[in-house]
């Protein structure tokens, strides 16, 4: 295996293993709102050094991971965090379970069906959550309020 | 200025793999003066620091989602001081949203690359912010 990969896996694990941590205490407070978006960091860093390597079902994973953790906390509905959890418990073990297969020197992808069932099931929440449109770390207010200015701006120059 | 593989060049980001790639692209450009941080704010320390030792960092490229300091507000501090408003600062970052990208331009990014990239697509992007 790939010394980059090798450490990839190595550091991946970790964050995984944190991201588990993350989860375990949501079960207990869904309304712990923070943790989700710390989740979301959290994955981010897989899901672009995943996507980097080119394993790609990872890093679709990952992404939808990160989008419903970012908003799934924005939504601050704690009925909806409850299902969310569940579902993010189970895409962290299919990562894990990639991550396995790529240290035992196996391909990292997954059954295609497996896959789909996963995906399907991340999009339907995904789905729950298109109102919301912030699926990453949050910008500041006055860099959104600037941003407005600039689009008004550019809209009465046409 | 054109690109200069004898660059001091400070790469940030949390995800130790994403350094590691990030550098060893440049290294295949041959860059040897690399120097790594795992958030914005071990790296604003390290972009002061070499400033008051008299070698300062000549290129940034860092990561945008990080937990401590974010790459827009690295950005933000090292564009706040004078002495930084020209350094070439690239953002590395998954989000293609184009909020993201105005407000990194509104703060006087030099300029972007979307995750995943390829080392050719890495090269055009340090050609752009370094044109020849």
């Amino acid at each position: 295996m790939d010394e980059i990969v090798q450490e990839f896996c190595q550091e991946s694990r970790l964050i995984l293993n944190e991201l588990d941590s993350l989860l375990d205490g949501l079960e207990l407070n869904p309304s712990d709102f923070k943790s989700l978006e710390v989740f979301g960091q959290k994955v981010d860093r897989i899901m672009g050094a995943a996507k980097s390597l080119e394993f790609h079902q990872m890093g679709i994973i990952s992404e939808f991971c990160k989008t419903i953790s970012y908003k799934s906390a924005q939504s601050k509905n704690t009925d909806l965090v409850i299902i969310v959890v569940a579902f993010l418990f189970e895409a962290v073990e299919v990562l894990k379970d990639m991550f396995n297969n790529l240290e035992a020197n196996k391909p990292a992808e997954l059954e295609p069906a497996f896959i789909k069932t996963i995906l399907s099931r991340l999009e339907f929440i995904t789905g729950r959550l298109t109102h919301i449109q912030r699926a990453s770390v949050a910008i500041e207010d006055k860099d959104l309020l600037n941003l407005a200015d600039t689009f008004s701006q550019l809209s009465k120059s046409k | 200025m054109a690109f200069d593989p004898k660059m001091k060049i400070l790469i940030v980001d949390d995800m130790n793999t994403m350094r590691k790639i990030i550098k060893g692209m440049l290294t295949k450009l041959g860059c040897d003066n690399l120097t790594e941080a795992d958030d914005g704010i071990p790296a604003w320390e390290a972009i002061q620091v070499a400033q008051k030792e008299g070698k300062p960092f000549q290129f940034i490229i860092s990561d945008w989602n990080m937990p401590g300091m974010t790459g827009i507000d690295l950005l933000k501090n090292v564009r706040s001081k004078p002495e930084f408003k020209t350094t070439p600062f690239l953002m590395v970052t998954a989000e293609a949203e184009q909020a993201n990208i105005v407000v990194a331009v509104k703060a006087g990014v030099s300029n972007y690359i979307i995750k995943p990239f390829s080392p050719d697509t890495f090269k055009l992007k340090l050609d752009k912010v370094f044109p020849k």
